[in-house]
């Protein structure tokens, strides 16, 4: 309960984070905690219970989520923002991307930072300066818009060859209209700032041109025509149906009747984009096939790495890891620890249903 | 009898087939996977599934009277039926499986017999009307028409 609501009607806020924090650090076998003190503010703690990771288990998490933009390495980014740790927050995503960051706690440290360093490399590679609306300051900002604009004219060499964007950093987009159209904010971003915004706005900022990605609209067809599929199933009706529903989308399928197939024709190198999976199988299950896959993935990407093996005619895969997904009848059986235990990626209902079918083919194709 | 009068028994007897639980929105899915690259799609699948359900039949017919019978193989026998019968939408023979498997846990020889000769009957039964139904779709063929695209 919190002492006086001004502070939700100054920052914003429904009142129910900490119920909502209490209730996720409970769910993690935890205790949460504050020390509270009028007129200084407060600090909240909490503990929680971890598992040990599998070894290499992050290398997969990361290898699904690292969206891999290699036109970002190198590039630099501002962050103003007065309150430190939302900064060091917002510098953490960015990382993420590997950009270099540098925050400063106001506009006009900022443009002090800009004229000392305008003629070094530091500011060669700024791409984006993110403000936050708490630090905004109208004054400063039409000082700042036309210091980032003299950065790129003065001759300094540049591989962005355009001034640094301005980007917004606040809680609805209403707010800050105005300002986007006076032409000094280039780019606004809710907050809590997420990986996919920080993404859009520094492809702007690089002038990315591949509108497509972004506008057209994507089917279970342009998800899956021309790839090649492995259906894994003991059941020939359900092989036979599965192929008809995959092939009608375009995809070049191929069918196996056991996991003892299955590793054989997943053994890398191979030609598959992935790989459907049955989970109740006679001698060896979906689980254990997938589990000896992962198993020879792993080995293949060991050697690879140290040299022994040269990629050659997989050079197009930097490193192996067929999307695995269970079909199943028992959902309940699919969400069981032990799919992503045993390395599957995802798993769909069986017989396919076509909104799930392409929403869980989507994660692995893309979307267009 | 002419075509038009053909087609009309097709989308009555189609739909009486839904109306009736025969069959199920999966059987829409496969009739939609059908097209001119996969003209005979339906009818292949269909008759898998004769043959492996009869297949099936048997060996719980087998399993069932065994002198000690082994209930996780009857089991699997009816799990192998549940999910062929799902995947073609044959929702009778589905949905008899699902307390056939209970039977089993149970390990009731009893209750798992009469559930032999329930899903039994659901097959023949489903087994004629799909028969019959494609049947129909020769008679129209044969007499020149297209076959109905019933939703």
């Amino acid at each position: 309960m919190q002492a006086d609501s001004s502070t939700s009607r100054t920052y914003g806020g429904t009142g129910i984070g900490l119920s909502i924090s209490k209730r996720l650090v409970d769910l993690m076998g935890g205790e949460i905690g504050f020390f509270s003190e009028p007129g200084r503010g407060s600090t909240f703690s909490f503990t929680a219970a971890f598992t040990r990771g599998e070894e290499g288990s992050l290398e997969h998490k990361w290898k699904q989520y690292d969206p891999a933009f290699p036109e970002f390495r190198g590039l630099r980014a501002l962050v103003i923002d007065d309150k430190s740790i939302r900064a060091v927050v917002t510098k953490y995503h960015l990382q993420r991307l590997g950009i270099c960051v540098n925050i400063t706690s106001t506009m006009h440290s900022a443009c002090s930072y800009l004229s000392n360093y305008s003629n070094t490399s530091a500011l060669e590679h700024l791409a984006v300066v993110f403000v936050d609306q708490d630090s905004w300051d109208k004054e400063t900002s039409l000082t700042l818009s036309n210091m980032l604009k003299e950065l790129r004219t003065n001759g300094s060499t540049t591989t962005l060859g355009k001034p640094p964007k301005i980007c917004l950093l606040c809680m609805s987009f209403m707010e800050k209209d105005d300002l986007k159209s006076a032409g000094i904010v280039d780019h606004v971003l809710t907050k809590p700032v997420r990986l996919s915004g920080l993404i859009t706005c520094f492809q702007e900022a690089i002038g990315y041109q591949n509108k497509k990605r972004v506008t057209q609209p994507s089917t279970l067809g342009s998800l899956l025509t021309g790839k090649h599929i492995l259906v894994v199933d003991d059941n020939n009706v359900n092989r036979r149906v599965a192929e008809g529903a995959l092939k009608k989308y375009g995809a070049i399928v191929t069918c196996v009747d056991s996991g003892k197939a299955a590793l054989t024709h997943l053994n890398p190198p191979h030609n598959f984009d992935a790989c459907f999976m049955d989970l109740q199988m006679p001698e060896m299950d979906g689980f254990e096939a997938t589990r000896q896959i992962r198993n020879l993935e792993n080995k293949y990407n060991e050697k690879v790495d140290s040299g022994a093996l040269l990629p050659g005619m997989s050079a197009r895969v930097a490193h192996w890891h067929t999307p695995i997904l269970a079909m199943t009848a028992d959902v309940i059986q699919a969400t069981n620890e032990e799919c992503m235990k045993c390395g599957m990626d995802d798993y769909v209902s069986k017989p396919f249903e076509k909104g799930q079918l392409y929403s869980t083919v989507a994660r692995f194709f893309g979307s267009g | 009898m002419e075509v038009g009068q053909l087609q009309r028994s097709f989308v009555e007897y189609m739909a009486s087939l839904f109306r009736e639980g025969f069959l199920d929105a999966q059987f829409s899915q496969l009739q939609q996977l059908q097209d001119d690259s996969n003209p005979d799609f339906v009818v292949e699948v269909v008759s898998l599934f004769f043959e492996d359900s009869e297949r099936l039949l048997n060996d719980l017919t087998m399993a069932l009277d065994q002198p000690n019978v082994d209930f996780k193989q009857v089991d699997a026998h009816v799990h192998q039926l549940k999910g062929s019968s799902s995947s073609v939408g044959a929702q009778r023979v589905k949905n008899c499986c699902v307390p056939f498997r209970n039977c089993c846990e149970e390990q009731n020889i009893e209750t798992c017999l009469r559930c032999l000769q329930q899903i039994k009957q659901e097959y023949l039964l489903v087994k004629n009307k799909l028969q019959t139904l494609f049947e129909l779709e020769q008679q129209i063929v044969a007499a020149g028409g297209a076959i109905p695209m019933v939703q």
